[in-house]
């Protein structure tokens, strides 16, 4: 199959770059291209396995229609959705069937080929294609991105217009909930674009079993540590570790490297080891935890390359009163633990604590990258800073 | 806990502690594991370490015997089996139940299920 599949990857607001940096460097990509809150890029198709092992991303999308419709916004709403649904014909079904098997090691009832000839008949002879055992089950969901009021037709509108006509044309069974085929329309004004999704459940969903009241994704722990650029041989540290996602993520991908995480309570640290102990085995063992004050870490002076930590926000965790003594007490700690030239990641929602704690001790922080990333809906600052202390 | 990370450990956090380091270990229960080995990585790893805090490591579980009581001159010079007596102390044991105790104060901060518990509010009842 020399065919090309452009794939769209969801990826967390704010760490676009550092997602585009990883699937440049992971995948033969042809072309590499960040938007907002996504980054497009290409590949040969049967490459698109391969997309499944990117740790940054989210969600991954083949895309297999793109396409302006004139006048989409100016539309009555009847004849928006009936231009909508017409948009089948000229959708890639093969290249989206074919790249849905390739990610899921499964066959559609008569693969790729049946699609194109289904579609022939509908087009050509309004024939229907009737469900039939083995027909797979699908869903649409409809995304339109800016102002809503610009369409005359509501996401859902869309969505279900859409929906029926492929169940007209490929006999396919729609299920909300249990669905093996998702199929994801976004228009944004005038431009409308038709992807299927690759994977099944989200690729974030990983690592930990066990949740507590503030874990973090663990496709935004990699960022983080993407940030750190973490070498062969290096400690990195998780001060305030909680469930373990940071050391966690970090001990599965950087595996010749050592990951310390550590909590002052006790809860923390169970669930570390609950999810730590999943993972680990006889043959992989780089992560460790302890129970210790962030504060008063019992590390020597500069022993440790670098840390990387999710603070309290002072909203779940602790609160922005207690943030404004405790982050200048981190910071001279951590300051202490790193090494000089060693990187401190942390990323925070309490933007003006953080700021005025590194203003504190400015000439031994040097900002090298800042991300405002949208944690579910709550907009909090990543930093990277090197540590350029003098003692 | 691994051993390697035990080099790394101090109680200078403590009231009164000046160092602080190398902080003593008793080891009640261990485990060992097979981390693979890889000769660069080690040699990374070993120009981090103190030599002096390495034997104490090694002592505590019995095994000082795998390594020299002196510290080699050059870590690169060393075949691979003598890089895997290292190996094996530094990456493959794993602590399960201990203590680890301030060389100054005697403050004992507990090994349980393989977590140091190294809060000093805890340490100090």
């Amino acid at each position: 199959m020399d065919q090309t599949a452009e794939i769209y990857a969801a990826v967390g607001t704010g760490f676009e770059k550092v997602a585009a940096k990883e699937i440049s460097e992971k995948l033969p990509v042809k072309n590499c291209h960040s938007g907002r809150g996504n980054v497009k890029f290409s590949l040969d198709l049967q490459n698109v396995k391969s997309t499944l092992e990117l740790r940054s991303v989210d969600n991954l999308y083949v895309v297999f229609y793109e396409n302006a419709i004139e006048g989409l916004t100016e539309m009555e709403k009847e004849k928006a959705l009936e231009v909508i649904q017409n948009q089948i014909s000229f959708c890639n079904w093969k290249l989206a069937i074919g790249a849905y098997q390739l990610t899921r090691g499964e066959e559609i009832n008569g693969e790729s080929e049946r699609v194109v000839e289904q579609m022939r008949q509908f087009m050509n002879e309004g024939n229907y294609s009737e469900a039939t055992e083995g027909s797979p089950k699908f869903r649409v969901t409809c995304k339109r991105c800016g102002e809503k009021e610009i369409h005359k037709f509501s996401s859902m509108d869309a969505a279900s217009k859409f929906g029926a006509v492929i169940n007209n044309c490929f006999g396919w069974k729609c299920s909300v909930k249990d669905f093996d085929i998702e199929v994801v329309l976004r228009i944004e004004k005038d431009f409308m674009t038709v992807m299927m999704a690759l994977n099944k459940e989200s690729l974030f969903k990983r690592n930990i079993c066990s949740y507590g009241p503030t874990t973090m994704r663990s496709t935004i722990c990699h960022c983080m540590l993407q940030l750190a650029n973490i070498k062969p041989g290096e400690i990195v540290v998780d001060a305030m570790c909680g469930g373990g996602s940071i050391p966690i993520e970090g001990a599965l991908c950087w595996k010749n490297s050592v990951f310390l995480g550590g909590d002052n309570h006790e809860m923390a640290m169970e669930r570390c080891k609950q999810n730590w102990t999943t993972l680990s085995s006889s043959t992989v063992s780089n992560c460790d935890f302890f129970t210790w004050d962030a504060t008063s870490l019992p590390f020597c002076d500069s022993s440790v390359d670098s840390i990387v930590t999710d603070l309290p926000f002072g909203k779940k965790i602790g609160s922005k009163t207690d943030n404004r003594l405790l982050y200048p007490m981190l910071l001279g700690e951590w300051k202490r633990v790193i090494r000089k030239g060693g990187r401190l990641v942390v990323m925070t929602h309490d933007k003006r604590s953080l700021e005025s704690s590194i203003l504190k001790d400015r000439s031994s922080w040097h900002t090298k990258a800042s991300h405002v990333v949208n944690m579910g809906g709550l907009l909090c600052l990543c930093l990277c800073l090197i540590n350029t202390k003098t003692d | 806990m691994k051993l390697f990370v035990h080099n790394f450990m101090s109680s200078r956090f403590l009231k009164n502690v000046t160092v602080g380091y190398p902080l003593e270990l008793t080891v009640k229960q261990f485990v060992e594991k097979d981390i693979e080995f890889d000769r660069e990585n080690m040699i990374v790893m070993l120009d981090k370490i103190q030599y002096e805090a390495l034997l104490v490591a090694a002592a505590a579980v019995n095994q000082s015997d795998r390594i020299p009581a002196e510290k080699p001159p050059k870590w690169d010079e060393l075949s691979d089996d003598q890089l895997k007596q290292f190996h094996h102390l530094l990456m493959n044991i794993d602590v399960v139940d201990g203590e680890l105790i301030c060389p100054e104060t005697k403050t004992v901060f507990p090994i349980k299920d393989g977590i140091p518990n190294m809060l000093k509010v805890d340490a100090e009842k």
